[in-house]
């Protein structure tokens, strides 16, 4: 039988013919923009990442002013270490000539910070002008620690000294070799001479300055001529008189003097210097924030888009998947349809034929009838005579009188429209197009309505033998296990084709257990050949040649039988023949099996 | 309780020493490379240092002559005598200032100028480096204790390291001031007490006992009237004067330190007071402006006898005796 019935229409287009799969210009649509992206991430990125280490390029001058307060420190207290020294509170002089060198120290430290600066011409000469006159002031300021050191000793010794000095002269005074009035005067210049240092010692500023040198000169004459001892006595008493007076102006001199050194003033100086330049620095540092800022911003919204385009994408490829979907089941059902429209055509063609033949032996039989009352009429020559000839005997002394031959006649006619009856019942069978209507179907009516609908297929090619067991009606959409059976004897048929010697299909019913019915259709065949089996369900796969088959009878007859909660299963020998096996519920939600099989006697499908 | 309080009273004592105190002990601890200190122990005792080769640092400064030479003035380069008594190398790290000038430099520059003084090393530190480098296991050791290997920088600062580690700590006044009451004995805490009574320790304080402050060589009377007594004056008695000019420096000196003052004899800047007692009784004429009895002298040079700390040497340290 050949299918060059016209498809009812080619299957309209899917949205992606090759399903399952992208076309790659929608995949180049995505890629692409990835890219741009994945640039444009690290180009920020990297711009970021420089903007603002230059922005935060003023680590260094944190270093630097570090130091410099260092040196603030160190000169503060240097200052109040000499003040306390001048106060007579530190015995110790370490303090004062120990921090000179700790300038330096720092003032190398505070140079070697600046190195590395980004500073301007200007900025870095003054910087070395004001490390020079530190240098400078800080060397003065040694000098005056150094000197105000010294001349504190000398007082503190005198000063300790004088009342033991005072002492001793007066001691002396009692001498009698002494005069009293001598001694008097002496007396009262040691008395002017000790308010003098005591004006000196504790009076402050202007009114410091005491003039005892004519005091002092006055008693040394006094005192030239009195015994040695006095006059030695009196000569230590002025002389220290004198160190306490001269010792205490210096100090004041050596302290305005200490007060005018400007290490203060200038570490105040570099201090600004360096606050300007950072200032200046931070300033010109701000077109890069901005744009380290601008460009954060920039990296957000590209992180943004990215997220919006993902989102967009997992969208479309969401509605892709699903119009997919759709578009799956609707081809699927459309090839369902499209198979059931060609095996329709392939079995229309064959009802046809098979109608024919009956059709023809009902016009045949007629036709000899009429012919037969014709010849008779003729013969008897009325009537009448037609009357009696009926029950005449032949001529020839045949048993059939010509009664008997038109009676045979008539029932073979009827035999043949009784024929062409069964097959429009078939068809009718079929025509329950319903393809979601199921209901309880014996499934020997089934096969057999497939027979009869497919006695053209087979006639030349097989014989059909049937084993059919008591078994219970299946629930299923009757046309479409008939299409499955038909597509299965189909096959059959073609498997056994084209052989010189007939086929035999033999087709069994048993019961497969408690809730299924078993159907099995064996041909004795070419077989299918091993590595070809697997796939023999799988869709478009067909062994026969090109415009004979679709090759989707299979896969729509699996997928008939799956929908149905049946299986489909095939057993096949090369050489030897192809049993398909169709096991159906009987039932849905029947009891599953309960492990005792129904016997299958005489359905041995075991070749 | 009593434990916290027996502390501190311990350190209380120990802060006595440290701060309370004009004085303050030598540190028994330091943190010097000993690579670099043996190294510049090398160098100390190098004659290649000198331009001619005769002369090393411990040509003057010898470690059991009191870290000087026990002469009253040594012999030049040029054969001739310096112009003052050579001071002590010992304790160089406490003093701030330096040579019988009293000059505010570091170490590093005294160094210097050593090196360059005519009458001394009279050399320059390229020939050095070029000498010294020609001797290949010097140069190795060199590398190895210094990244950039041996340069002027380098010998400098190996010299100055060993310079510094040549402290003389424990002093038996040292351990007293650290609250060790045995150290002393009864006549030389009373030595003490008069040092401080008398105001030698006006000047001679710090942790040096000294080299901290200059001071005029006879500040009662007249200006240079010691030098006027002497006789003789010479240049170097000028003192500060030759290097500031300043009419004010002149007869200054720095004040020397004390430690290990019993060792260090001839005494002055121009070595011309053979024994301590002498030295002492100038210090009270000219410097106090009082006389002192004997009684009270020899308690005070009794107490400059326990300022004698552990003299380093090759080895290690020799402890004082007692």
């Amino acid at each position: 039988m050949d299918s060059q019935m016209a498809h009812p229409g080619p299957l309209p287009q899917a949205a992606a013919p090759q399903a399952g799969r992208m076309p790659l210009r929608r995949i180049g649509q995505l890629v692409r923009p990835a890219w741009i992206a994945a640039i444009l991430f690290v180009c920020l990125g990297l711009g970021l990442t420089i903007l603002a280490l230059r922005g935060g390029a003023d680590a260094g001058f944190g270093r630097a002013e570090e130091f410099l307060g260092e040196l603030e420190q160190t000169d503060a207290q240097w200052t109040a270490s000499i003040l306390s020294v001048q106060l007579g509170l530190s015995q110790n002089y370490d303090v004062v000539a120990a921090p000179v060198y700790a300038m330096w120290a720092g003032r190398d430290a505070l140079r070697e910070a600046s190195a590395p600066l980004p500073l301007s011409r200007e900025e870095r000469a003054r910087l070395v002008d004001l490390e020079r006159r530190l240098t400078g002031a800080a060397t003065e300021k040694a000098e005056l620690a150094g000197r105000i050191a010294s001349q504190r000793a000398v007082l503190s010794n005198s000063t300790r000294f004088l009342p033991a000095a005072t002492a001793d002269l007066l001691n002396g005074l009692a001498d009698p070799a002494v005069a009293a009035e001598t001694a008097a005067e002496v007396r009262d210049r040691v008395v002017r001479i000790a308010g003098g240092v005591a004006t000196s010692l504790f009076q402050q500023g202007a009114e410091r300055r005491t003039d005892v040198d004519a005091d002092i000169e006055e008693l040394g004459r006094l005192t030239a001529s009195l015994p040695g001892l006095v006059a030695e006595r009196a000569q230590v008493f002025a002389q220290h008189a004198a160190l306490i007076i001269s010792r205490r102006q210096l100090g004041d001199e050596l302290l305005t003097r200490l007060e005018a050194v400007p290490t203060r003033r200038l570490l105040e100086e570099l201090r600004s210097t360096y606050a300007q330049a950072r200032a200046g620095l931070a300033q010109g540092q701000r077109g890069y924030r901005l744009a380290a800022i601008g460009l954060a911003v920039l990296l957000v919204a590209l992180i943004a888009y990215l997220g919006w385009e993902l989102r967009r994408n997992y969208h479309q490829i969401a509605r892709s998947n699903q119009q997919l979907q759709h578009d799956n089941v609707e081809t699927q059902a459309l090839l369902v349809q499209s198979a059931k429209m060609s095996a329709l055509g392939q079995m229309v063609a064959g009802i046809a034929h098979e109608i024919n033949t009956p059709l023809a032996y009902l016009k045949a039989t007629l036709s000899l009838l009429q012919e037969l009352l014709q010849n008779s009429l003729r013969e008897a020559g009325s009537e009448r005579r037609l009357g009696e000839m009926l029950r005449e005997p032949a001529k020839d002394g045949s048993e059939p009188t010509l009664f008997g031959d038109i009676e045979t006649l008539l029932s073979d006619g009827l035999h043949g429209a009784e024929r062409i009856s069964e097959l429009v019942r078939s068809l009718r069978n079929f025509s329950r197009l319903d393809q979601t209507q199921q209901g309880l179907y014996p499934v020997v009516e089934l096969i057999d309505g497939a027979l009869t609908m497919s006695t053209y297929q087979l006639k030349h090619v097989a014989d059909v033998d049937r084993a059919y067991e008591q078994v219970p009606n299946i629930r299923c959409s009757p046309s479409q296990i008939s299409q499955v059976l038909l597509n299965l004897i189909s096959n059959a048929a073609h498997a056994m084709s084209g052989r010189d010697r007939r086929g035999l299909i033999r087709i069994a019913v048993s019961r497969e257990d408690e809730g299924h019915v078993r159907v099995d259709v064996r041909d004795n065949g070419t077989g299918i050949p091993p590595e070809v089996l697997p796939r023999i369900f799988d869709p478009f796969f067909t062994m026969k040649k090109v415009g004979e088959g679709t090759g989707l009878g299979l896969s729509i007859c699996y997928r008939i039988v799956s929908n149905h909660g049946g299986k489909l299963l095939v057993r096949s020998e090369l050489g030897v023949g192809t049993t398909f096996s169709l096991i159906l519920p009987t039932d849905m939600g029947a009891a599953p099996a309960s492990g005792a099989r129904a016997s299958k006697a005489g359905t041995a499908v075991n070749a | 309780m009593l434990l916290v309080a027996i502390c501190c009273l311990g350190s209380d004592r120990m802060l006595r020493a440290e701060t309370a105190e004009p004085i303050a002990p030598v540190p028994t601890q330091q943190s010097l490379e000993p690579g670099r200190i043996a190294l510049g122990r090398v160098l100390f005792e190098d004659r290649r240092l000198s331009s001619n080769g005769t002369m090393a640092c411990a040509s003057c400064h010898m470690l059991d002559r009191g870290g000087a030479d026990g002469q009253r003035l040594s012999t030049g380069l040029d054969g001739r005598p310096l112009a003052a008594n050579t001071p002590t190398v010992f304790n160089s790290a406490f003093n701030y200032l330096r040579n019988w000038a009293g000059n505010v430099e570091t170490l590093e520059t005294l160094i210097d100028r050593v090196m360059q003084s005519p009458t001394l090393m009279n050399e320059r530190w390229p020939n050095v480096v070029a000498r010294l480098s020609a001797d290949s296991s010097l140069a190795r050791q060199f590398a190895a204790a210094y990244s950039e290997g041996m340069t002027a920088a380098s010998l400098r600062d190996a010299l100055a390291t060993y310079i510094r580690s040549l402290t003389t700590p424990n002093s038996r006044f040292d351990r007293w001031l650290r609250g060790d009451e045995t150290a002393l004995t009864a006549e030389e805490q009373e030595g003490y007490a008069l040092f401080r009574r008398y105001g030698c320790v006006s000047c001679h304080q710090g942790r040096n006992i000294g080299a901290n402050v200059r001071q005029a060589l006879g500040i009662v009377g007249q200006p240079g009237a010691y030098f006027t007594e002497r006789g003789s004056l010479t240049e170097a008695d000028l003192g500060r004067f030759q290097v500031t000019g300043d009419a004010a420096d002149r007869f200054v000196f720095r004040v020397p330190s004390l430690r290990n003052v019993a060792l260090t004899a001839p005494y002055l800047h121009d070595g011309s007071v053979a024994t301590l007692e002498e030295a002492v009784s100038i210090m009270f004429i000219y410097q106090l402006g009082r006389t002192a009895d004997e009684p009270d002298l020899r308690r005070i040079v009794q107490f400059l006898g326990t300022l004698t700390g552990e003299i380093p040497q090759a080895g290690g340290r020799a402890t004082p005796a007692r």
